[in-house]
């Protein structure tokens, strides 16, 4: 019989309720008094996986299947609506896939446990014919078209491919027309016979959701799973960035950029793996942060706006820290992120600098989890890569100089790629 | 009684809402400066928006006040424009860790509540004036701002059938501004709007989270106590005339997705008798995943990705927005609007009818998954003079007949078509 087993995280005054099902699926709760009930059932399946291997078989889909998969998941036998019957039980529903995984949500305030039952029904019942693989591929072929002309995206794919000589991150995860021409709904049951396994799945929920009742609803609707066979198949990657320049004309009124730096430094533990995601915040906090003297400069010289992001993205396979804005002179931003990375090489970090840093970071990371669609999204996409999300509030003012200047360390100025999406002429 | 959101007159022209909020790790506290809404005013409040969060004569550079910020454990203290109907909206947002969560223990509601005080008490100024350096700058930001609309092509293309379908009314005015005017500001202008924005635009304050209501009063009364004298509440917003014939509208540019824009008036607007039955029918219609919009366009037909009805209840305005291929315009017009007859006449299962009201009632007892969602809930309720009150909304959407709402769409009239597609198209 599966039973929660609970860890308490003081300095976030939360509880995390962990239970390994029978069926093979891991369920994480973070119980609430009362308000919204959130939940996100997620497979780790994305975009990146378009060639695995089974049972030592190498296999590959096209480009985009994982996605398609996510909207006919949507579908049910009996020809009922997925939304309609959550809408009948008073529930939001929705879903997206991402590079590494795929998720089905919904939220709701009454019937959560009727809910859940209905979120982790129509996953674990897929119903895919010739015809609704053919109606889905106008909807999706929309909405690729809708992503070609957003600047933002195309800004996205520009960078990695910049970055990425092998890594499949940088395939665009609704594919091509061309590609999402080629699925079948034979490929669709193959893809989600591998991958939509519960154990390589996870239940995420946050709300006032009864225990005894989570577990109920489990054990009513899922099957104990078989072993999970199928592996990603990662290229291998050159410490080296493929090409260093992306533009692409777009109708836009403002250049708009994404410098990017690639990280060589992966793995290492779930651990040593925290401790650098924090200790990468905190750095960049320190240098470039609107906080930093890097934006503070720039934007009094009106080069950089508002409209300007720094962030470091990671998966288990490949990291890299991104800048992104809009600018007429967006080239000047490159070479200041480039110009800053040797002056934070160069000189030492002061007390006040590290102390302000650590705080601003801390108080984002507990930000961060504010509302339960936040903690169940942080909670998914970190338990994909090991990694316990409520720690990094802990972790954050643990840290040391040294780790700062370690991570520092690994910032390198050759591994920089600049990707632009620039006006059409006339615009 | 409405206990959930509770608002209160402290002032001649300031009202202060509590929402007690114990589900969030934030606060948020939001003040609205609301004004009529025309093309200088938005393009004056599009500026100021850019220049009152970025400095003050306690912080007169950017660098200290952003680190004083981050020292509150990354507060955040930001100002934008919106609109409601005819009402231009200035809104200082701010969004805090609440104090428990310190771990050192700090008062960082009482030091964001200085920062605002400090915004709008005690401007940087120099001879008088908002700095022209400053100007300059926040000049071309806000100007940026304005005309950056027009790189999300889908929201370019809602805004622009705003602006054909309302040409001679302020709701055509976008609430970013005008490029053109808000190059054109001088210092003196700005800083004129600023202090006649604190004399006569009444202020809503919504606070959402934990606090001393006493010590917030306090506080925003010690930013206005002594600034606001006559304030000058913005008219109600016009429904305006349904032409005679259906306008159509096609402009041109470098897209690969056509954005297509229908756009009708109904005299129901959000106060109105029939306002309930409007909302649950637009919802039927265009609002939901269970919609008829969305289950016959896109599903059926799979003529489109994205595709909803926006109903803007202070205008009376429906706007229905679909991303689609241009070839297949027509098509997709004709389905939109042979749903919309089947709303008028009343070709409604009680099942779709069920699945809009739980759907509305869902997302009504859902208002308070983040704190800004229940501010900007509220907003356009305290406008228009209706009770703020979720559970008595639910009630009035639940009692909704199927003839009800196919009677609320009747009263629809379709004003302008417009698209924007590919140049070869």
């Amino acid at each position: 019989m599966s039973k929660f087993t609970q860890t308490f995280y003081p300095v976030m005054g939360e509880k995390l309720l962990v239970a390994e099902h029978e069926s093979g699926l891991k369920v994480l709760f973070v119980p609430r008094d009362a308000g919204e009930a959130f939940a996100l059932f997620g497979v780790k399946y994305g975009a990146l996986d378009n060639t695995f291997t089974v049972d030592g078989k190498q296999i590959t889909v096209p480009d985009g299947i994982a996605h398609f998969l996510e909207h006919k998941l949507f579908d049910n036998e009996d020809g009922e609506d997925t939304f309609a019957r959550f809408a009948a039980l008073g529930a939001e529903a929705n879903a997206f896939t991402s590079n590494e995984m795929t998720a089905y949500l919904f939220s709701a305030t009454e019937n959560i446990h009727e809910n859940l039952e209905t979120l982790l029904n129509y996953v674990t019942h897929p119903y895919f014919t010739p015809e609704t693989v053919a109606k889905e591929q106008g909807i999706i072929g929309q909405e690729i078209r809708m992503y070609e002309d957003d600047p933002s995206t195309r800004l996205e794919f520009g960078l990695l491919e910049c970055l990425y000589h092998n890594h499949p991150i940088k395939i665009d995860i609704a594919g091509t027309v061309e590609s999402i021409a080629e699925i079948t709904d034979k490929t669709l049951y193959d893809c989600y016979n591998t991958f939509y396994n519960l154990h390589n799945m996870v239940l995420v929920l946050c709300g006032p959701f009864e225990e005894d009742r989570i577990l109920s609803v489990c054990d009513k609707v899922l099957q104990k799973a078989p072993p999970f066979l199928a592996k990603r198949t990662t290229p291998e990657e050159p410490n080296t960035v493929c090409k260093p320049r992306f533009e692409k004309n777009l109708p836009v009124m403002m250049p708009h950029f994404a410098v990017g730096m690639k990280e060589t430094e992966l793995g290492g533990g779930s651990d040593a793996f925290l401790r650098r995601v924090a200790a990468q915040n905190v750095a960049l906090f320190c240098y470039f942060s609107r906080a930093s003297k890097f934006f503070a400069n720039l934007y009094e010289k009106g080069v950089l706006s508002e409209v300007f992001s720094t962030a470091y993205q990671y998966l288990d396979s490949c990291a890299y820290t991104v800048w992104r804005g809009e600018s007429e002179r967006a080239q000047e931003v490159a070479a200041a992120i480039r110009e800053t990375i040797k002056l934070a090489k160069e000189t030492e970090l002061s007390d006040e600098d590290f102390e302000l840093a650590k705080r601003a970071v801390y108080g984002e990371v507990v930000q961060s989890f504010n509302s339960p669609w936040d903690v169940c999204w942080q909670w998914l996409a970190n338990h994909f890569l090991d990694l316990d999300p409520f720690r990094l509030a802990e972790v954050v003012p643990t840290l040391t100089k040294d780790e700062i200047y370690d991570r520092i360390s690994h910032w390198d100025v050759r591994l920089i790629c600049e990707s632009y999406i620039l006006p059409t002429k006339g615009e | 009684m409405n206990e959930f959101f509770i608002r209160e007159r402290i002032h001649e022209s300031l009202a202060l809402s509590v929402v007690h909020n114990t589900l969030h790790k934030t606060n948020y506290l939001t003040l609205f400066f609301c004004m009529p809404l025309s093309a200088d005013a938005a393009s004056e409040a599009a500026l100021l928006a850019h220049l009152i969060t970025n400095s003050s004569e306690d912080y007169p550079e950017m660098h200290a006040l952003r680190r004083a910020l981050a020292s509150l454990y990354s507060a955040s203290i930001s100002a934008s424009t919106s609109a409601i109907g005819d009402t231009l909206i200035l809104t200082v947002h701010a969004e805090f860790l609440k104090d428990r969560y310190a771990p050192k223990g700090a008062d960082i509601l009482h030091g964001v509540l200085n920062f605002i005080r400090s915004f709008l008490r005690s401007p940087r100024l120099e001879n008088g004036t908002f700095s022209p350096a400053l100007v300059a700058l926040e000049k071309k930001n806000a100007a940026d701002d304005a005309r950056a609309v027009f790189d999300n092509k889908g929201r370019y293309a809602r805004r622009r059938h705003i602006e054909f379908m309302y040409k001679s009314d302020s709701f055509s005015a976008s609430p970013l501004g005008k490029a053109e005017i808000i190059e054109s500001l001088t210092p003196e202008r700005a800083t004129e709007a600023f202090y006649k924005m604190l004399s006569h635009a009444p202020v809503e304050a919504i606070f959402v989270g934990e606090a001393d209501k006493q010590q917030l009063k306090n506080a925003l009364l010690s930013c206005f106590d002594s600034l606001q004298k006559e304030p000058i509440i913005p008219a109600a917003s016009k429904v305006g005339e349904v032409p005679a014939d259906i306008q159509n509208v096609v402009e041109k540019t470098d897209v690969k997705q056509a954005h297509l824009c229908l756009g009708f008036r109904t005299p129901i607007v959000r106060g109105h008798a029939d306002h309930p039955a409007f909302t649950v029918a637009s919802m039927l219609y265009g609002s939901g995943l269970t919609s008829k919009l969305f289950v016959n366009v896109r599903e059926r037909l799979s003529l489109c990705y994205s595709i909803a009805g926006i109903y803007t209840a202070q205008k009376g305005f429906l706007q229905v927005y679909a991303g689609i291929d241009a070839e297949k315009r027509d098509v997709a017009q004709e389905e939109i609007l042979r749903q919309l007859k089947k709303m008028q006449t009343l070709d409604i299962s009680d099942e779709e009818l069920s699945h809009a009201k739980s759907e509305l009632t869902g997302s009504f007892r859902t208002l308070a998954a983040t704190p800004s969602s229940i501010a900007a809930w509220a907003l356009p309720r305290v406008l228009a003079g209706v009770d703020a009150d979720p559970e008595k909304e639910i009630s009035s959407l639940l009692a909704v007949t199927k003839e009800e709402a196919g009677e609320a769409f009747c009263t629809l009239r379709p004003d302008t078509f417009y698209c924007l597609q590919k140049e070869e198209a």
